[in-house]
């Protein structure tokens, strides 16, 4: 459910807007922390913890967005490289706040409006609720003339600003509410997990989510589900096959990056999409 | 002091030649070739076979390293870049693809070393004294080897006919090849000779500290923000913009401590893309208008 959050969130961005970002993983991170160090230091509710790190997102979101979205498509992916390695360099390096590498443990399980939020089936019905909000959140904004313009920033940005609109304001806030869903997934993942640290948030983690929305298909509501579904459990199913385990998580990146490759080649619509992924 | 120098220097030139190769594949084939990074990582450990497994000269295993790496590249350009574009694909189309070459390379390669860091001892690798500053073989060679190769690049590109193939290519790919310019074998060319040059870096690296599957990684992103900054393609622009990464990094290394190194990089592209859309010598990153 997280990663499909997280799929979404990046199919607004790049299957709607046609940006191409690598950084989810960052706001991921950034949700994550925001929502933990609130709950742990300062002992904030969940509720608090979730719009903190929703705040915390789209204030950096907008913060990088303004000056990046400027940008030629390939130089806006440098720049969300950079801000990914920045994300990750903090989240490592400024142990006064992060504790760095040793992460965040003890993180509290959820409490709303008196529901101690516990066993597994409790998270799950909190992680499907919290999906199906940010989806209906995507199916709302991209069907909206809001979402129309957006489809016209990813055909023809140039078309869309000669009818005036401002479609760096488009592209900003869209980046914005995708930071903000991919920050709602990281608080969940923290406080479902209870210990995170910088290694969950790293570049290879967006090169997953990246994966996710061109394998199930970008623009379309349904792609980034069946590619989140495909992506977390094929781990699962190459267990039966018996692979040593030392070279499991090796051999599962070769698929992801073979399966990136071969749909670029053969189909660039993913499996569900609705839009040929960069053609 | 002189130290400093020096490693600034050194690493200056390391990200100098690795943006020198990605801002040419960038310019002829329009991908923005994130598997660049891959190609140090294979050149050195082609190396480390040579040189520890079989026991062969550093030169013939920089030599073995260069031509692997030059064939890494002609197998991507070949495979898939090329029929990438044949079939229509965009910059963003060859990226991802990149993105996913570049994953199976290095958990290949982590599957057949392992991860963890590796070390290539050799009797070339000796400690010299240049200008007061201690330095090895690999650093001199590296030193060397960024001037030579850079003065030698721009020479070509602005007097040698394949040079001006080159250019022609870079500034209008459909021009080109309506007046005769072989444009697949000239970006074939160019990404072999972009990963002959990332190879022989890697070899270098892997003789001055030690080479792990993920080496390259944070040199290339260092590359590719050089030639942002750099986004005319110069070769001088190329050069400045490396050495001011290089200097921002020890400067940040010696105020802040040497884990900030890497952010100050990305800090500084981030506040000069929020500064100026047209890097440092060169023209506008934003979109061209059309007629």
């Amino acid at each position: 459910m997280v990663y499909a959050m997280l799929a979404v969130s990046l199919d607004l961005l790049a299957g709607h807007t046609g940006l191409l970002s690598v950084a989810q993983a960052a706001f991921l991170g950034v949700g994550a922390y925001t929502s933990a160090l609130l709950v742990t230091v300062l002992g904030a509710s969940f509720v608090v913890g979730l719009l903190g790190s929703i705040v915390m997102a789209v204030s950096v979101s907008v913060a990088v967005s303004v000056p990046s979205l400027r940008l030629q498509d390939n130089y806006f992916v440098i720049l969300t490289f950079a801000f990914q390695m920045v994300v990750g360099d903090v989240l490592n390096n400024w142990t006064e706040v992060t504790r760095g590498p040793r992460g965040i443990p003890q993180i509290p399980q959820p409490v709303i409006l008196g529901w101690h939020v516990t066993s597994h089936l409790d998270f799950l019905i909190l992680a499907t609720a919290l999906t199906c909000f940010a989806y209906f959140v995507v199916f709302r904004v991209t069907g909206s003339p809001f979402g129309r313009v957006l489809h016209a920033i990813r055909e023809d940005e140039m078309f869309a600003k000669a009818h005036g609109k401002n479609t760096l304001y488009f592209k900003v806030v869209a980046f914005a509410v995708s930071a903000a869903l991919a920050a709602m997934a990281g608080s969940l993942y923290a406080h479902y997990i209870s210990y995170i640290d910088p290694t969950s948030f790293t570049i290879m983690e967006s090169i997953l989510i990246i994966s996710m929305v061109i394998i199930g298909g970008a623009g379309s509501m349904w792609g980034p589900l069946v590619g989140a579904f495909v992506l977390v459990t094929l781990p699962e199913a190459l267990r039966f096959v018996g692979l040593p385990s030392a070279i499991g998580a090796n051999l599962r990146q070769i698929i992801y990056g073979s399966l990136l490759v071969i749909m670029m080649v053969f189909r660039p619509r993913g499996l569900m999409g609705r839009y040929g992924f960069g053609r | 002091m002189a130290q400093m120098v020096l490693r600034c220097g050194v690493d200056a030139n390391v990200i100098f030649l690795l943006a020198l190769g990605f801002q040419l594949v960038l310019r002829t084939s329009r991908a923005l070739h994130f598997a660049h990074g891959l190609a140090p990582a294979i050149g050195a450990y082609s190396a480390w076979c040579v040189v520890s497994q079989l026991g062969g000269p550093l030169s013939l295993g920089c030599l073995c390293g260069m031509f692997a790496a030059g064939l890494f590249g002609i197998f991507v350009e070949s495979t898939v870049y090329g029929p990438l574009r044949r079939c229509g694909g965009t910059a963003r189309t060859l990226l991802v693809a990149s993105i996913g070459v570049y994953v199976v390379g290095q958990n290949a390669l982590s599957i057949a070393f392992g991860d963890h860091a590796m070390v290539m001892r050799s009797s070339l690798i000796a400690p010299l004294n240049l200008l007061g500053a201690g330095a090895t073989t690999p650093q001199v060679i590296i030193l060397v080897g960024g001037l030579l190769i850079g003065g030698v690049t721009h020479g070509a590109l602005t007097r040698a006919a394949f040079g001006l193939r080159v250019r022609s290519l870079a500034n209008d790919c459909e021009l080109a090849g309506l007046y005769g310019v072989p444009t697949e074998r000239i970006v074939l060319v160019t990404m072999s000779f972009a990963s002959v040059i990332a190879g022989f870096i890697g070899v270098l690296m892997a003789c001055d500290g030690d080479l792990s599957p993920a080496m390259g990684l944070n040199p290339l992103l260092c590359a590719m923000v050089a030639a942002l900054l750099a986004e005319s393609g110069r070769i001088m622009a190329l050069a400045a913009s490396s050495t001011a990464i290089s200097c921002a990094q020890k400067a940040m290394g010696w105020y802040l401590g040497a884990r900030w190194q890497d952010t100050a990089v990305f800090v500084m592209l981030i506040v000069c893309c929020g500064l100026s859309t047209t890097g440092w010598l060169g023209q506008k990153m934003c979109r061209r208008r059309s007629l």
